[in-house]
């Protein structure tokens, strides 16, 4: 049976670029640093250009599409110079060749220049053994967006092969911060690519900023900033930078989170003596208190339906994460291995939390606690891991990290640990990524 | 597989990219979401969405390279509340001998983070043992009236207004409260007087923590304060938690000089 038709994927419009995005920005690029060994192996050949005049795009689709998939840990692509042929076309495909090189999977594509300046790509995705095309697109766009295209090729590879909606056409927000040489500091907010690429500033200050929050429909960021000389929340709307300064009590007013409606914030304030979990209304700014002891409570996180949050609290001595209906009510310990565990983020399915854990050697690391088995599996391997992350889909965390070097950078792992990929190096010190959600 | 060709995207092409998308940008808006999707015929075949058996498992043994250094022990070590406080926090090389002095509780060669410059001049060495007696009486407790502002007297306990904190502690330590009592005394003498107490944590843990782990330091400062006879309105609280460190370095000595609240005046009379 024939397909009787072939999806064509739409292309969103780009959101404003804002006033401050400053040019000289270092573009950070993802590298492998531990692979998997259980791997489908992809070939994906550089897509061809085909017009007769003009300028091929600059950007390598195939090479981004490559490292994409190759950052799940469910993809091995064929290095580009082990392909024994490229071919562009379905008549050109030998698939005798590429069941020798036990390819399961083959990506070709071509492109092409089209009306008023936009090129077209078109792409094919073949399963091999099978010799059947599993996906075919048809994409115009203009130059500027095309890694966004090729990230949306790769998601929806990812989606035909596992079924499960790809997240790399998705972006993160990250904290840096410059240094001076008179050993001032300046605070940027960024939002960038998934890969790293195509960052822009959108909001920079000489005050630490921190804990920046997406809202459910990535129109919005929630963050900290200093600016006042005092922790205080701020919202910000992403296309414009228009932003409001939403709680500024005396104190601590720190660690939003936006309910998974987008109705409400989490918060943390300490107006009344010590740090306690409040829920905000962000139409109404009413604000209803959930916790009440003497302990610290911060660092609040929605499940994904809503009914719950987790936060971490030193009331049993050390900091552990609890969990308590977002009604308020009686808070119930969730970890108990481990001096230390901080920073909890459900994942989008509800049924684990990435959190900050201590090791036995006093090293922090991401771990992930599941909810039913209590079972806890540290993903990560370094001295000092924190702000963990989830892709929209659950297929990877992002989280900061420190380098051997003492070097704050950006890392990611898939949610099964076989694979971690870390930003290259970059002069200004990173952290607090946070995943953006889908962007429709 | 090698997957070393994927490992870095070509800079190059990512810079022009990034210039040719700022420069369309900013010129028309308004083409950007010009993007027509349109069909392409496709070359029959079925479509079979084939569910691939995702490649899980291998997640058990987590070797890998970084790590690194033994990060000291989380007992709290010393917490040494050492006396020349705003000596050991700004740039090494002149304050030196001052802080060699102090800093007993941290053990080994303090100050060494901040102060590798000067590391060269093997002369400097001397120079800084001879001067070392001089500075830091850190118990004189009395304030020498006359010899101008008693907060100005680098001799007097008032100079000291960094207290120390053990690792996840807000437990002022012993020897630190002597530096706590005097300002207070000062405090409750000169009821114009205001100060604020900025919390801090070390690196190590997560950031939204120890911002409430700095508020929980400046607050147990403050009660002792308001306990030795301050007034409540001459006491602000702030935390900063790890943003703004004293010193930077990944060793127990720079965390500990990190892990502190900094007794800042904001009126003196």
């Amino acid at each position: 049976m024939p397909i009787a038709s072939i999806r064509v994927l739409a292309l969103l419009s780009l959101s404003v670029a804002l006033g401050f995005a400053s040019g000289a920005e270092a573009v950070i690029t993802f590298k492998i640093t531990r692979s998997s060994d259980a791997s489908q192996p992809i070939a994906v050949i550089p897509f061809a250009w085909q017009a007769e005049r003009g300028d091929s795009p600059n950007a390598d689709m195939a090479s981004i599409i490559s490292s994409d998939l190759a950052g799940t840990g469910l993809f091995d692509p064929l290095p580009f110079e082990d392909l024994p042929s490229r071919p562009t076309r379905h008549d050109e495909i030998e698939f005798g060749d590429w069941r020798l090189l036990a390819a399961r999977y083959l990506v070709i594509g071509s492109i092409t220049s089209g009306a008023d300046g936009l090129y077209v790509v078109e792409f094919r995705l073949y399963d091999v053994p099978l010799q059947d095309q599993l996906t075919a697109l048809r994409i115009t766009y203009p130059a500027s967006e095309t890694r966004r295209v090729a990230h949306q090729i790769a998601d929806e590879i990812y989606y035909e092969i596992t079924g499960v909606r790809g997240a790399f056409d998705t972006r993160i927000a990250y904290i840096t911060e410059q240094k001076s040489d008179d050993d001032s500091s300046t605070y940027i907010l960024n939002i960038a690519d998934i890969d790293g690429h195509a960052p822009r500033a959108v909001l920079e200050s000489d005050s630490p900023i921190m804990s920046p929050s997406w809202s459910p429909d990535g129109s919005h960021l929630a963050y900290v900033s200093f600016e006042s000389n005092r922790p205080a929340i701020y919202v910000q709307e992403v296309s414009t930078g228009l932003r409001e300064s939403y709680v500024s009590f005396s104190g601590i007013n720190s660690a939003p989170a936006f309910s998974p409606d987008g109705e409400s914030l989490a918060i943390v304030l300490s107006k009344d003596g010590n740090p306690e979990i409040y829920v905000m209304d962000l139409k109404s700014k009413d604000i209803r208190r959930l916790t009440r002891n003497s302990a610290i409570d911060t660092e609040p996180s929605w499940s994904p339906d809503g009914r719950h949050l987790v936060f971490t609290s030193d009331r049993g001595g050390r900091p552990q994460i609890y969990r308590i209906s977002s009604q308020g009510g009686r808070a119930e310990r969730i970890t108990f291995q481990g001096s230390y565990n901080a920073r909890a983020v459900y994942s989008p399915d509800g049924k684990k939390l990435a959190i900050v854990h201590r090791d036995g050697s006093s090293r922090f690391r991401i771990a992930l606690l599941d909810l039913r088995t209590r079972y806890l599996q540290i993903l990560t391997d370094s001295r000092l891991d924190e702000s963990p992350s989830f892709a929209p889909n659950g297929s990877m965390i992002l989280y900061a990290t420190t380098t051997v070097g003492g070097q704050s950078a950006l890392a990611a792992v898939s949610a099964d640990g076989s694979v971690r990929q870390q930003l290259a190096d970059q002069p200004d010190r990173v952290r607090e990524p946070a995943w953006s959600p889908y962007r429709d | 597989m090698s997957l070393s060709l994927f490992r870095l995207a070509p800079a190059i092409a990512c810079t022009l990219i990034l210039a040719a998308c700022g420069g369309q940008q900013a010129t028309n808006p308004e083409n950007m979401s010009s993007s027509a999707p349109s069909m392409v015929g496709n070359d029959g075949s079925s479509a079979t969405s084939s569910g691939l058996d995702s490649g899980s498992g291998s997640a058990a043994g987590l070797s890998n390279s970084q790590g690194g250094g033994s990060s000291g022990a989380d007992s709290g070590s010393s917490s040494g509340s050492d006396s020349s406080g705003s000596g050991s926090r700004t740039d090494g090389a002149s304050d030196s001998p001052s802080m060699s002095g102090s800093d007993s509780g941290s053990g080994s060669g303090s100050g060494s983070g901040s102060d590798s410059g000067s590391s060269a001049s093997s002369g400097s060495d001397s120079d800084s043992q001879s001067s070392m007696s001089g500075s830091d009486s850190g118990s004189s407790s009395g304030q020498r009236r006359g010899m101008g502002h008693p907060l100005d007297d680098p001799d007097s306990i008032l100079a000291d207004r960094i207290i120390y904190f053990a690792f996840d502690s807000s437990d002022i330590p012993g020897r630190a409260r002597a530096i706590v009592e005097a300002h207070a005394i000062y405090l409750a003498e000169n009821p114009g007087a205001q100060v604020t107490l900025e919390g801090h944590a070390d690196e190590r843990g997560t950031r939204e923590y120890n911002i409430a782990l700095g508020e929980k330091r400046a607050r147990a400062v403050r009660q002792l304060m308001a306990f030795l006879g301050a007034a409540g309105q001459q006491l602000d609280t702030v935390s900063y938690g790890e943003e703004r460190p004293a010193v930077e370095g990944q060793d127990e000595e720079s965390w500990q000089l990190n892990r502190r609240v900094e007794i800042v005046y904001t009126s003196r009379e």
